[in-house]
């Protein structure tokens, strides 16, 4: 899978190479946030064409903008800020209508997602793209399809204790990385696992 | 969800991984478009950002800026960008000719709040200064105070965008507005007011720059 986050063992020194313009540290910037600013770019454009270009506009705007970026806090603020006002710009200018002649263009009202929703949104997609590959696909079939831990058992050839202990790890690492989205966070008993 | 157990989730997280959006695959071309992208902005502005300079005057330049397109190149050398205390001014040259943002800044903290981060889209409209206002990190204004947004020419004047409390917790994007333009007032802070107080208190605790 594309856009699994990558581990940035020193998020310090990768965006000081980021900022100079360093083309490895480019990439890594991008494949450990670029599915989550995808992410953000669908939930409020949809269209994938727009989704592409908003995921463009939101790394160059952030590139410019991190010569000056406090290389020791967290870049997801700056980049789910940046991402949203893009996609909002983006959405309200393909909406825009136009109307010819001389007539000046008339702006359009954008209904969207809360910026509360867009930081969960980012944080959630950034959550599940730290999870194992073997973790997040039990819980893609679980949630996205449906699918009951003896299907997925079937469906993967695995035994279904396994299933069980894949998705008790994920939910258990995905309450810690979302804990502050609940005021308090069960840790899952060991008969879960 | 089928037979998970999910009750260590909260219910809005859990709405979200039943969301299809949450699941959708990223395109190795997207995001090999999105490092392309960003290189071809490297190039056109050299590899070393803190060694550019990009513009003695951005913000007088608002308009004219508002007419390139995206893709092209940033004039470059000719244009110094001098970035002080921290704020950064970015142009947003693929903005829409109404309701783009032509202005990004980030926002430095202070002492005051030293975890705190600010980003702001300023645009320049026929009707004023729009500023949309995206803060992490900064914690509600205690009763009895608030936050407000300052334009000023300097220490010595000012002018109100707005005030907000922060309340509702956590981050926020507030929107705000000012009757002057930023060419005229380049430095943009966030104060804590005690309520009562007319002028700024002086206690900043998010600041940006613009040198021109």
């Amino acid at each position: 899978m594309v856009g699994v986050a990558t581990a940035l063992t020193d998020a310090s020194a990768v965006l000081t190479r980021f900022r100079a313009g360093d083309e490895a540290a480019v990439r890594t910037i991008i494949e450990a946030y670029g599915g989550a600013v995808a992410t953000v770019a669908r939930s409020i454009v949809g269209s994938p064409e727009l989704v592409a270009d908003v995921v463009q506009q939101t790394f160059v705007k952030a590139w410019r903008a991190a010569s000056t970026l406090d290389a020791s806090k967290p870049i997801q603020p700056w980049l789910y800020s940046i991402a949203r006002r893009t996609a909002i710009d983006v959405l309200r200018h393909e909406r825009r209508p136009t109307t010819g002649g001389h007539a000046p263009e008339q702006d359009v009202a954008v209904e969207s997602q809360t910026f509360e929703q867009t930081v969960q949104v980012f944080d959630v997609r950034q959550a599940l793209d730290a999870l194992p590959p073997e973790e997040r696909e039990v819980m893609k079939m679980s949630h996205l399809l449906g699918m009951s831990h003896t299907d997925i058992a079937n469906r993967l050839g695995i035994p279904l204790g396994t299933v069980k202990s894949r998705t008790g790890r994920a939910r258990q690492r995905l309450s810690v990385a979302l804990a502050h989205y609940g005021p308090t966070v069960n840790q899952i008993s060991s008969a879960d696992v | 969800m089928t037979d998970d157990a999910t009750h260590d989730l909260p219910d809005d997280v859990l709405a979200l991984l039943d969301n299809e959006v949450i699941w959708a695959e990223v395109d190795a071309d997207l995001l090999e478009g999105a490092v392309a992208s960003v290189m071809a902005e490297v190039r056109a502005q050299g590899p070393d950002t803190e060694s550019v300079q990009l513009g003695p005057a951005p913000v007088t330049e608002l308009a004219s800026r508002r007419r390139i397109q995206w893709g092209s190149v940033l004039l470059g050398a000719a244009a110094a960008l001098v970035l002080c205390v921290g704020a950064l001014v970015v142009f947003q040259v693929g903005g829409a000719q109404t309701g783009g943002s032509d202005v990004e800044l980030a926002l430095a903290s202070t002492e005051l709040e030293p975890d705190a981060t600010g980003q702001a889209a300023v645009t320049s409209t026929p009707n004023g200064t729009r500023i949309l206002l995206s803060t992490s990190g900064l914690p509600p204004a205690p009763e009895g105070s608030y936050y407000e947004a300052w334009l000023r020419t300097g220490p010595e004047f000012g002018v109100s965008a707005g005030t907000f409390h922060l309340r509702s917790g956590g981050d926020a994007e507030i929107e705000l507005w000012a009757g002057v333009e930023i060419a005229d007032y380049p430095l943009f802070t966030i104060t804590l007011q005690p309520e009562g107080l007319a002028t700024s208190s002086g206690q900043v605790v998010l600041k940006a720059r613009l040198e021109l």
